[in-house]
């Protein structure tokens, strides 16, 4: 089988050859999920800096436009909170969900082989 | 395949689970319509592999080539549409679906049921006889013939299947690798991992010796059989590649 390759000039294999020039590479994210937690985090800590600077500004601030600006960042900054703590608890339940589902059906699996072996002829009870 | 470079190759891969390291730098080629035995004990890494080469498992260094293009990083449900199939070990089918259900699961990559069933029952024409019967209640050998037949209804180019001969009889593993080298002679592309030998050999164009995390040995079946006993007894090869 060495010396001939069938598949050498195979229509299938040149389309393999194209779908995998095709192919988009995620590279570097094979944990998207850690990833999205890890940014989620970055992000808290963002909106906690937004925070601070708003309520040292508004603080200081004695002519109430400049404390409606320093109002607008708060909220700019709680709103990057609310999105950070909304991508932690999704990416945290996709980990968690995906650890279940797996669970799931290797127990499935489990329970199934268990019962056809209990149905099994000749098995003594 | 337009070119000379090879179906699959694997250049000093490094990857493992979490902060455990199972490949220490695996070099592995596999050319268009060749048929790959990697052959080791229990724990050399051969199944991690598998998982890098079907984008599984990203390697932590190295890289990871099909037909010539890095894929590191490649998600392995794209890999599984281009045409890289992996047949696990424990087979992987639904113990609760019937053979029909099973196969029906296939037409994820637009093929129709009655295409896939066609193609199944022409390969393991048994399966036709048992279409109606829980995956979970046939026999250990039909259930590996229909995960192969799971996996070529999606015609696949680079074929791997995982210990296809584990807790299955002799007579059974000898049809099985029978129906592997018809397959092999269409010129599919197969990578077998296997750690029983002596049959996987018969069909292998290449087979590769893997320990510890490494290929320490590739040549020729005949070349390979000699020193895989050896190998299996925790005697490192002197004759590295």
């Amino acid at each position: 089988m060495t010396e001939e390759r069938p598949g050498d000039e195979s229509p299938r294999l040149q389309e393999f050859q194209t779908q995998v020039e095709d192919l988009r590479l995620s590279g570097g994210r094979a944990n998207p999920e850690r990833a999205a937690v890890r940014l989620a985090l970055v992000l808290f800590v963002v909106a906690v800096v937004i925070e601070i600077v708003a309520f040292n500004g508004s603080s200081s601030a004695s002519d109430s436009r400049d404390q409606t600006d320093f109002v607008i960042l708060a909220l700019l900054g709680v709103v990057v909170a609310l999105g950070a703590v909304g991508l932690f608890i999704r990416a945290s339940l996709t980990r968690y969900f995906r650890y279940w589902l797996v669970r799931l059906v290797y127990e499935d699996r489990a329970n199934t082989d268990r019962l056809i072996d209990a149905l099994r002829p000749g098995r003594e009870k | 395949m337009t070119t000379a470079a090879p179906l699959l190759e694997l250049r000093g891969v490094r990857a493992g689970y979490g902060i455990i390291d199972v490949l220490h730098g695996v070099d592995l080629v596999l050319q268009p319509g060749e048929v790959l035995a990697l052959l080791g004990p229990n724990g050399a890494g051969k199944s991690t592999t598998l998982a890098v080469a079907s984008g599984q498992i990203e390697p932590s260094s190295g890289q990871l080539l099909i037909g010539g293009r890095e894929v590191n990083g490649a998600r392995p449900d794209a890999l599984a549409r281009s045409g890289v199939c992996l047949v696990p070990e424990g087979r992987g089918i639904f113990p609760n679906l019937t053979v029909t259900e099973n196969l029906r699961m296939m037409t994820f990559a637009g093929t129709s049921l009655s295409a896939i069933q066609e193609k199944a029952y022409e390969l393991f024409p048994r399966l036709e006889e048992r279409r109606r019967q829980l995956a979970g209640t046939l026999s250990g050998g039909e259930q590996q013939m229909l995960a192969m037949a799971r996996a070529m209804a999606t015609d696949p180019a680079l074929l791997m299947l995982d210990e296809l001969s584990m807790g299955l009889a002799p007579i059974i593993v000898d049809e099985l690798y029978s129906q592997v080298a018809t397959l092999a002679r269409t010129g599919l592309s197969i990578l077998i991992v296997e750690q029983f030998a002596k049959t996987v050999l018969g069909v292998a164009d290449t087979a590769a010796i893997m320990l510890h995390g490494r290929v320490t040995r590739t040549g020729r079946p005949d070349e390979i059989a000699e020193e895989l006993t050896a190998a299996y007894l925790g005697i490192e090869s002197g004759g590295h590649q």
